[in-house]
């Protein structure tokens, strides 16, 4: 299993969709990020609106978790410690998908506050908890290191 | 594993260490602790948890809010009770999905596009209760205020605890579209 995964990885098409993931990735959180840095207040309300953490915490994590996710995407998308990075997105990832299942389980109607306030409003709901466990995926995938096809390799693939 | 948990610390410290800083920088736009009156200046009582405790089963006005506020008990007793109009201040979608028998869907967020462009039955001298989502949220009392300072409703209230706090204590429910929606 791990050296079939270690061969996908070692091709061109392995190497190229690690890539992609880790450019979306990185896209995906900073689209995410910057609204929430931008109006950090309309964010404090979304977690609120969670009824989950207690009051008093709501405005320091809208104040931390927007520089959570665009700290571990520009990581991800310049290698700089890339895995640290792809493990914190990923945390955040799974405690997003926590919080959205609680909602769910609690059968509340409001804003996930995902992409902040400046976009256009999306309910919680399974929508948002699938697209978040697609994003874990693409995480893991992004935190894989392809390893570059040997030279004599390539000759000996022509 | 190690270096990567290190990795993971460090890019953590540093986002903790900008988002202080951010928060900081914010000045009054984002105080460290919000202020509970603001916080929950949409539809709570002041300084109650969402239990029987706080409610005072009359209508309460809040501090330093502009929209008073009334009670599931004593709302739930005001179904079915014509001079009465519910309005659901929330999105058409979650409002098809659930609210309150005979409510009027407007939601906050483009309720003075809506008011100019149709007509809704909005009583100017019955009593109108606007509610949204639950304990924090801040649409019915955005409403509330539009209905009293545009529209000229005299008797506005804002449900404490809204939908969430309707049908934990089991308030009848409808579902489906409004007539009276964007």
């Amino acid at each position: 299993m791990a050296s079939a995964l270690q061969r996908a990885l070692s091709t061109r098409a392995g190497a190229s969709a690690v890539s992609a993931a880790r450019v979306i990735v990185a896209v995906v959180f900073i689209a995410a990020a910057l609204p929430k840095i931008v109006d950090p207040a309309g964010f404090a309300e979304d977690i609120r609106n969670y009824e989950v953490f207690p009051l008093w915490s709501s405005n320091l994590l809208a104040g931390v978790v927007p520089m959570l996710e665009l700290t571990g995407a520009i990581a991800i998308l310049t290698g700089w410690k890339r895995r640290g990075a792809a493990l914190l997105l990923g945390l955040l990832t799974a405690s997003f998908i926590a919080l959205i299942a609680s909602a769910i389980a609690r059968d509340l109607n409001i804003d996930c506050g995902c992409f902040g306030q400046q976009s256009e409003a999306q309910a919680v709901g399974w929508p948002r908890l699938l697209e978040d466990v697609g994003l874990l995926a693409l995480i893991v995938v992004a935190a894989l290191n392809p390893k570059r096809p040997r030279p004599s390799a390539l000759v000996a693939s022509r | 594993m190690v270096d990567t948990l290190r990795d993971m610390a460090i890019l953590g410290a540093l986002a903790c260490a900008l988002g202080l800083v951010s928060i900081a920088s914010r000045g009054d736009e984002l105080p460290w602790f919000p202020d509970p009156a603001e916080a929950f200046a949409g539809s709570c009582e002041l300084g109650s948890a969402p239990g029987d405790e706080g409610e005072t089963g009359a209508l309460a006005e809040v501090a330093g809010s502009q929209v008073e506020r009334i009670a599931y008990a004593e709302a739930v007793t005001l179904i079915g009770d014509a001079s009465v109009t519910f309005v659901d201040a929330r999105a058409a979608e979650h409002f098809a999905a659930g609210h309150i028998p005979g409510a009027l869907n407007l939601p906050a967020m483009n309720a003075e596009e809506l008011l100019a462009m149709q007509s809704f039955p909005l009583p100017l001298e019955e009593l109108v209760v606007c509610y949204c989502e639950g304990w924090s949220c801040e649409q019915s009392e955005a409403l509330g205020k539009i209905l009293q300072d545009r529209v000229g409703c005299q008797k506005v209230r804002v449900l404490e605890g809204g939908w969430l706090r309707w049908t934990e204590r089991g308030g009848p429910i409808e579902r489906g579209r409004s007539d009276h929606h964007g």
